[in-house]
């Protein structure tokens, strides 16, 4: 029973971001680009519950994707399963950086994790994947999920019931110098 | 230290799991297998028809707003042209009034009838609000309950547009005539040659194959469906026009290439034509008892 509450709560979230997508972010497209919030909120996922727990959020943020977008079903369950984890291996690396920081690692890995995904379209010889603008559709991926990173890591941390590190004062002391 | 070493190996398998569970999906879906995976899209997607629609019904205002200030020179430049078009068109009126009669008249004493104006058809909004930047086809506000099925041709009023891919409840997939998936059967009307159709991707022209190398044909000339028995489109739904041909020696044949005649990139009404092809009906030999059948047995 105490890990159906962030099981559950991952789950609405991942409804919420659905229903965002279609509702609101189809229909807004900045530069001609599609924001996709399941990339943000993998990378975020990886981010803040770490490479096992990115993994799996991933996954889910995948299976969303792969049931309301007609690109081969699992590939984007691969493709963001894997960015989960990668994301959760990289935010270790960086430890508990600055909030600046945190949402350019943020934008960085969305940026990386696009790419992942048309390495796989690549792979599997989807050439509508391929001739896509890719670094067009990374870039404002990424800079949406710069801006959005506060939100979206709030709500993950909501999600997996995750409270925010505190820094005490000596800490925060040492860190600046 | 143990338990660091179990975490890791905890961590390896679920992401092993995780990993093999897409492969097999994939190989599901690649396999064509993917009945119920494409069944459970179809009704997510289905079950938020009615969050876009809201969400188009919402937008649609400051979207329009926003195209109107960031392309206002374009809009003018279009404006133009399509006055341009409009008094062409008018001054064609006369002549294509003219020859519809004839067209007629000649139908009537072939006793043939116009095939494509009698097959039936009913008008379908594009949902301008793709879901991914990665889908190559169109989705449709209209769906099996009203009457499409998988393979229907779908036309603007230009031209043809492109096949159902498929079909749920309230919605359908169109496959563009651009895709590299898609080919159909064509007929270049002057010379009357027949070739095969195929996609040359997003925003490219399409190459029709199979032309003879004696062919003369000429850029400009019209391309229309060819209709072959089995074909899912009927005869004479025009395609586009011939823009370039290059005689391939080595293949003994012309590469044409084709405009298409609908602007695939403005779509905001299509007509689906309820159209499906008529199945060869399977040959029953009926055979005749032969000495050794019936009551050879005894």
């Amino acid at each position: 029973m105490a890990s159906s509450g962030p099981l559950a709560r991952s789950a609405l979230l991942l409804v919420g971001a659905v229903v965002i997508h279609v509702g609101l972010l189809s229909h807004m497209t900045p530069a001609g680009v599609v924001i996709d919030p399941l990339v943000v909120l993998a990378v975020v996922g990886g981010m803040v519950g770490g490479r096992g727990t990115g993994a799996s959020f991933g996954a889910g943020c995948g299976l969303a994707t792969d049931l309301i977008v007609y690109t081969p079903f699992g590939m984007s369950l691969l493709v963001l399963t894997l960015v989960g984890c990668l994301s959760g291996i990289i935010a270790e690396q960086i430890g508990s950086a600055a909030r600046i920081a945190r949402a350019a690692a943020a934008a960085a890995l969305t940026a990386g994790g696009i790419g992942l995904f048309a390495c796989a379209g690549w792979l599997l010889d989807l050439a509508h994947v391929t001739e896509a603008p890719i670094v067009r559709i990374a870039i404002v991926t990424a800079l949406a999920a710069f801006v959005a990173h506060p939100l979206v890591e709030r709500a993950v941390r909501w999600a997996l019931v995750i409270r925010p590190r505190i820094v005490t004062g000596r800490e925060g002391r040492s860190r600046g110098g | 230290m143990a338990r660091r070493a179990g975490n890791r190996r905890r961590l390896w398998l679920r992401l092993g799991l995780l990993v093999v569970t897409a492969i097999a999906l994939l190989t599901l879906d690649a396999r064509g297998s993917g009945g119920v995976l494409d069944t459970a899209r179809g009704a997510v997607l289905d079950v938020l028809g009615p969050v876009r629609t809201f969400g188009d019904w919402v937008t649609g205002p400051i979207r329009d707003a926003w195209r109107g200030v960031v392309s206002y020179d374009d809009l003018e430049a279009d404006n133009a042209q399509l006055r341009g078009e409009l008094a062409e068109a008018e001054a064609s009126i006369l002549r294509v009034g003219e020859l519809e009669r004839d067209r007629q008249e000649l139908l009537a004493l072939l006793g043939a009838r116009d095939t494509v104006q009698a097959i039936p058809r009913i008008t379908a909004r594009v949902i301008d609000a793709p879901l991914s930047n990665f889908e190559r086809t169109i989705e449709l506000d209209k769906g099996h309950r009203d009457g499409v099925r998988n393979g229907m041709p779908v036309e603007s009023g230009h031209g043809l547009v492109g096949r159902v891919e498929e079909v749920s409840a309230n919605r359908s997939r169109v496959e563009l005539l651009t895709d590299p998936n898609f080919d159909a059967g064509v007929r270049i009307v002057r010379s009357g040659d027949d070739g095969l159709v195929s996609g040359g991707g997003p925003d490219r022209d399409l190459e029709v194959s199979y032309i003879e190398l004696e062919t003369v044909v000429i850029p400009g000339e019209t391309v229309v469906t060819s209709g072959f028995a089995g074909s899912t489109f009927p005869a004479g739904l025009l395609l586009g026009t011939v823009t370039d041909v290059v005689p391939d020696a080595v293949r003994g044949a012309q590469r044409v290439t084709v405009h298409p005649a609908a602007d695939l990139t403005r779509l905001r009404w299509v007509q689906v034509l309820l159209y499906e092809p008529d199945v060869p009906e399977p040959v029953i030999v009926d055979r005749e008892p032969g000495p050794d059948a019936g009551g050879g047995a005894s």
